[in-house]
């Protein structure tokens, strides 16, 4: 299924018509490119979950138009049509763990595909596959999932997301509160599966080095609107709008910014890949003159 | 120095569980001392704080906080001593405004109306958080409401402040701020409080006087940020996060670069770049 996404003109009020209205989103106009990784960045209370709420049709937009795929979403739109939709797009919110239900592990990650018409033997298939992805071992599949670890429970609920084949993933901070192994692995475990299935990825996040590492595009949201949109190499380049806008950048790219105050100038650095390589050229006395 | 919690030989099981959370642990923290303890999920670090603050009771081994020793009989005057804060600052919220909230733990020991007004205002002024005391707590960013998490167990008057991964929910800004705040309460208190941070977070481990490592439930390193950091090999194994600086240093050698061995920061780092590639 086709899925690149687009806000055209989006507006969004907490509570419309009432005193209590409060504005989310205004003026919201971005594209999210079809099989890429868009990282959506930007200050808590910006507007980025509100947008993302958009995606799964949970809030439908007071002005504008979403278009995802060949459905078009307003405020018009009855949240009924946008079933079929949802059957494409899989949704990992922060700590996702606390969505865990059902009595045993496998059970659990049955339930979506069965929600949307699986049969038994199809979801139970498909939760195989998925528990298999996230590293989950069959010893684990009657267990309930309450007993797990924290990393496992994480995972399980991944799986539950992932074996419904999304077309569009869509990550909330998906690794807040996991120790650093553990936030490689589910990292690595989403590019791969962007990468095999070729879908849409979309990332919430606050960790500059996930944008660096991992997105093709990156969103950034402030004050409810999009200020600006582009590869990461582009929206790192700027770095007196980064500083005026108070948004961090990779640690690379930090560590070379503070290497330039002392006169050394790097380029293009947004990975500790590209800045050892330009370092060591340096200190071997290779004068770079671009 | 003195020691103001001392753990002896501490063993712990939760029921169900064949293989201990913690075992054998026998440490030293002294009066006044920010510890840092870091450790990958599931290796003990927060077993360790509930039992700090009684919440938990060891299965083997003593425990004693400020000469009192961890039992059921002297549990209340433990947790008058030992005040935490957990991750998620939703879950701790009870008062309708900031001031009732920092309030609530001292109506729960009936403490004089008088009394708790002063020790409101003052928690509050301490985290800045006075211009707060009348709004809706669950109308504060993530930052606000751990300060004033904060400031209801500042209220509390304790010894020993214990933040079990109190940054983790945070944004950057929040991290940052919330850090910084420990380091003002620190500077204001000095002895009068112990400090007590379970983190991921390599800059709030770094901040703090030393750092303790728990590896599947033992203490496995103790020792100043700067020594504990400089070993990528080991944080490595032990399923820790490496300073970005220790990682740079490793990707120059890889380059044939010869880089020093002691531990660098940031800035000492990019200082030793500059000063070598100067004199090329």
């Amino acid at each position: 299924m086709v899925m690149a996404i687009n806000f055209d003109q989006v507006g969004f009020t907490y509570q419309p018509n009432t005193p209590f209205a409060t504005p989310g989103l205004h003026d919201v106009s971005f594209e999210i490119p079809e099989g890429k990784f868009t990282a959506v960045i930007g200050h808590t209370g910006s507007g980025k979950s509100t947008m993302v709420q958009h995606l799964d049709g949970l809030v439908l937009p007071t002005t504008g138009k979403v278009t995802m795929g060949n459905q078009v979403v307003t405020a018009e739109t009855k949240l009924k049509e946008l079933n079929e939709m949802r059957a494409h797009i899989g949704l990992v919110f922060q700590f996702p763990e606390a969505q865990l239900f059902e009595q045993t592990v496998l059970k659990d990650v049955m339930f979506g595909p069965k929600n949307f018409g699986a049969s038994e033997e199809d979801a139970q298939a498909a939760a195989e596959a998925a528990l298999k992805k996230v590293a989950i071992s069959p010893d684990l599949y009657e267990r309930s999932p309450f007993e797990l670890s924290g990393g496992q429970m994480r995972r399980v609920a991944i799986a539950g997301v992932i074996a419904m084949a999304p077309d569009l993933l869509i990550l909330d901070e998906p690794t807040a509160g996991l120790d650093p192994q553990g936030q490689r692995e589910l990292m690595t475990l989403f590019t791969d599966l962007q990468k095999e299935r070729q879908i849409t990825v979309v990332l919430i996040t606050h960790q500059m080095e996930y944008v660096a590492q991992y997105a093709d595009h990156v969103v950034v949201f402030e004050h409810g609107t999009v200020v600006k949109s582009g590869a990461p190499a582009t929206i790192f380049a700027d770095e007196e709008w980064l500083h005026e806008k108070q948004l961090d950048v990779p640690a690379a790219k930090q560590f070379a910014d503070a290497l330039a105050e002392k006169g050394i100038q790097l380029h293009n650095v947004l990975d500790i890949d590209q800045l050892a390589d330009q370092l060591a050229a340096r200190l071997n006395g290779e004068v770079d003159h671009v | 120095m003195t020691p103001i919690i001392s753990l002896s030989h501490v063993t712990y099981a939760y029921p169900n569980s064949d293989v201990p959370a913690l075992r054998d642990l026998s440490l030293t923290i002294n009066k006044g001392e920010w510890v840092a303890i870091i450790g990958h999920n599931g290796s003990g670090k927060s077993t360790f704080a509930k039992l700090l603050n009684y919440l938990l009771a060891p299965d083997e081994g003593e425990i004693t906080v400020n000469d009192v020793v961890a039992t059921e009989e002297n549990m209340w005057t433990i947790r008058d001593m030992v005040g935490m804060v957990f991750q998620n600052p939703d879950n701790q919220f009870v008062g309708a405004t900031v001031a009732d909230d920092v309030a609530f733990g001292m109506e729960n020991r009936g403490v004089p109306r008088d009394e708790m007004i002063t020790r409101v205002d003052a928690a509050l002024e301490e985290v800045q958080m006075m211009p707060f005391a009348d709004r809706e707590p669950a109308r504060l960013s993530g930052g606000q409401k751990q300060r004033v998490a904060i400031a209801s167990v500042l209220a509390l008057q304790p010894k020993i402040l214990i933040l079990d991964e109190a940054t983790a929910m945070l944004d950057p800004t929040g991290r940052r701020e919330m850090i910084a705040l420990v380091h003002e309460l620190k500077a204001h208190m000095g002895d009068d409080l112990t400090v007590i941070s379970i983190t991921h977070d390599i800059d709030e481990a770094a901040s703090a006087d030393r750092v303790m490592v728990i590896n599947d439930g033992e203490l496995v390193e103790t020792g100043l940020p700067a020594e504990v950091f400089a070993n990528a090999d080991q944080l490595r194994r032990f399923g820790l996060a490496v300073p970005f600086a220790e990682q740079l240093k490793e990707q120059l050698r890889l380059r044939g670069i010869e880089v020093p061995n002691e531990y660098l920061t940031t800035e000492g780092l990019v200082t030793w770049l500059w000063q070598s590639i100067s004199t090329k």
